[in-house]
């Protein structure tokens, strides 16, 4: 029985159904396999949803702001250029406890850079930007409260641009808005255009799961760069969860950076973008609402004339009934 | 009284539809429903409004009866019912207009009656608000009008359920609860859609009757040309949120002008006699986001020439005929040819 049903799913899956479908002008007929056309039904969505363009033009804005800081950076030449998300990951990737460390991250150099680069900056950068004290103090590995100077932002070495500060406050420094804030809010933009435009709304699940992947990727290399030895032993996974509190290698971490802990706080501020996107597609679709309404009901008010009611021909012509006077009244 | 609310219409207009623009607001965009709409209705008239799906006939009887949903609005133009601009009155005024002076009957009579009620309840309550007769009185008046509409045993079947009662039944009490009111002019949307041929032809019988005996106008929205063939006096033929072509249902039927009306007859199979087969009209219903421009008929009609794309004004053409069409002559060259 159970087999059967299996069997038959089975089956459905890669029946084929015919479909007609318009080649110059001419019906054509076609075969299509109906798992296949599923896939690529599927992958086709993926491709154009919203998700992906949030990320993808967080990506893209993110590493114009990087390439743009270095350059002012450094002044203008394509060398600049080419090592500018190399010099942002490591700026990053030193921030407090990593200062002193001497690991490279596999993904600083070539062609990996430019693909971690712009999610390190984000990433990295919004956490940096909420976290009270964060950069506001030379870093080291030994860490004290009195280090700390309000004027000052600091990573290990002194970033570029965190001398211009706007509202008094050090952390609107042109570093964080720049690289941080303004990437975000044009993603934003990009996306709620996008989603209105297509009518698609983002997925705020599969970006949660996203914004999840990028943060482990990014916790794992910053807990490297505390304890080079340190592996994920994804045999002990389940087991941990359960048993081996005290000897895990997944769960909790003893070294100085917790992976797991910088995973959640990651993903955790990527949530204020989530809001932001959530809060200006609300806010675009109340001026579309309040300009067509405008539109619409420009001539409303003009429009209406009173007339005494007594003088309308059916209520001359007949007493009113008790529910018209109780209208009436109203 | 303002001079904008009343005017001097013929003795005869009950109902003066006058250049109305009705608007909805959607997540895509403003729909267009209704684009300068103009008729008019003259007392016990049974006129039709004709069109395929989407044209706006339903919107022009919410506009008309102001009824439209919240995204919409009659942004410009007059509804003169008798005289008075029912779009310049108060809401409480509209109420004593609606079912009492305007009576309104949908396409789907199961919809319209509250399923937990008796008829009873539901035609007395109406009934004595309305008209203003205690409950007793109210209730001798519907099984009257029950009996009028043709339901049998009509003392003893008052006190049933809507669903004890057939399609075909349902509306006709609806019809009942309708004219217990004596209303001047009744719309009916589609009253027979929903039900099969044979009750369909009984319901109509029956508003026709009605409509004799009380002395009412009638108001018939339809898509089905025979329908309004057998029981209109005239007919307004609809295509995208306009009046494309209007006149005496015989002359119509008979002489049309405009070239969606003639697809639109061609698409009955009795009409192309010989042919025996149903013709469908090429090309799709105007989207009313961002309708073609000029005439709405355009990107359809095999008569198109350039000045098509700038509005065809409805123009009077022989005593009560109106169509909107720059090419009729060259229309009417053509169908001569073809005869
Ligand atoms: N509430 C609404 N919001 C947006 N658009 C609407 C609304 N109601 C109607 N419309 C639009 O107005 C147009 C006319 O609709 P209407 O219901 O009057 O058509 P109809 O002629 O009665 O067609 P049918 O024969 O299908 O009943 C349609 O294009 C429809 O999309
Ligand atoms: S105005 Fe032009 S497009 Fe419109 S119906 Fe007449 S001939 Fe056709
Ligand atoms: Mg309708």
């Amino acid at each position: 029985m159970k087999i059967n049903i299996i069997r038959s799913i089975i089956r459905g899956m890669f029946s084929k159904r015919t479909v007609y479908i318009e080649k110059n002008g001419k019906e054509e007929k076609v075969e299509k396999i109906v798992i296949v056309e599923k896939i690529i039904e599927k992958t086709k969505s993926m491709l154009s949803s919203p998700t992906l363009v949030w990320f993808a033009s967080l990506y893209f804005f993110s590493l114009l702001s990087i390439i743009i800081f270095n350059l002012v950076r450094t002044g203008f030449d394509l060398a600049s250029v080419a090592t500018a998300p190399e010099y942002y990951t490591d700026l990053f990737l030193h921030y407090g406890l990593n200062a002193e460390s001497t690991y490279q991250s596999k993904y600083l150099h070539g062609f990996s850079s430019w693909l971690y680069a712009p999610f390190v900056v984000v990433f990295m950068g919004l956490a940096l930007f909420f976290i009270k004290e964060a950069g506001l103090a030379f870093n080291s590995p030994s860490f004290s409260i009195s280090d700390i100077n309000k004027k000052y932002a600091y990573f290990s070495k002194n970033v570029f641009g965190y001398d211009v500060v706007l509202f008094g406050n050090q952390k609107w420094n042109a570093f964080y808005i720049g690289q941080v804030w303004l990437p975000i809010i044009a993603a934003c933009i990009v996306t709620i255009a996008y989603s209105r435009h297509t009518k698609r709304e983002t997925w705020i699940v599969s970006r949660f799961f996203i914004s999840l992947l990028i943060s482990f990727w990014l916790a794992t290399d910053l807990a490297k760069m505390t304890d080079p030895n340190y592996y994920y032993d994804w045999s002990l996974f389940f087991p941990t969860l359960f048993e081996f509190r005290y000897n895990n290698r997944f769960v909790a971490y003893n070294g100085d950076y917790n992976p797991m802990t910088l995973t959640l706080v990651f993903t955790f501020f990527q949530f204020i973008p989530m809001i932001m996107l959530g809060v200006g597609e609300l806010a675009y679709s109340a001026t579309k609402t309040y300009l067509q309404k405008k539109q619409i009901f420009k001539s409303k008010e003009e429009r209406i004339v009173h007339i005494p009611t007594k003088e309308l021909p059916w209520i001359k012509e007949r007493k009113k009934t008790k529910a018209e006077e109780e209208w009436l009244d109203e | 009284m303002s001079s904008e609310t009343t005017h001097p219409t013929h003795e005869d207009v009950l109902l003066d539809v006058r250049d109305i623009y009705t608007y909805f607001r959607t997540e895509s965009g403003v729909v267009k429903a209704l684009d300068g709409v103009s008729f008019d209705i003259r007392n016990n008239e049974a006129v039709g409004i004709v069109g395929e799906s989407g044209c706006g006939k339903s919107v022009t009887a919410k506009s008309i009866l102001r009824i439209l949903p919240k995204n919409g609005e009659v942004v410009a133009g007059e509804v003169y019912y008798r005289g008075v601009n029912l779009l310049n009155l108060t809401e409480p005024q509209m109420r004593t207009v609606r079912g009492k002076e305007i009576a309104l009957l949908f396409q789907d009579p199961l919809s319209s009656l509250n399923p937990v009620l008796s008829i009873r309840e539901q035609m007395v309550d109406v009934i004595s608000l309305h008209r203003g007769v205690d409950e007793e009185e109210a209730a001798e008046i519907a099984v009257k009008m029950m009996k009028a509409v043709g339901i049998p045993e009509a003392e003893q079947r008052i006190d049933d359920y809507p669903h004890q009662y057939s399609g075909g039944m349902r509306q006709r009490i609806l019809i009942a609860r309708a004219l217990a009111l004596e209303p001047r002019l009744l719309i009916a949307d589609e009253p027979t859609t929903a039900l099969d041929v044979t009750i369909q032809a009984q319901v109509l019988d029956i508003i026709q009757r009605m409509r004799k005996e009380l002395g009412l106008s009638l108001m018939l929205i339809t898509h089905n040309l025979g329908v309004v063939a057998e029981n209109t006096d005239r007919i307004h033929v609809f295509y995208g949120g306009r009046v494309v072509e209007s006149g005496p249902t015989r002359d119509i039927f008979k002489d049309p002008h405009h070239p969606y009306t003639i697809a639109l007859l061609e698409s009955i199979p009795s009409f192309v006699k010989g042919k025996g087969r149903l013709a469908t009209i090429p090309g799709s219903v105007p989207q009313l986001i961002n309708p073609p421009s000029g005439c709405r008929f355009h990107p359809r009609c095999k008569y198109m020439t350039e000045e098509c794309k700038k509005r065809p004004p409805l123009e009077k053409i022989g005593k009560d005929r109106y169509v909107a069409c720059f090419h009729v002559d060259k229309v009417l060259a053509d169908r001569k040819k073809s005869s």
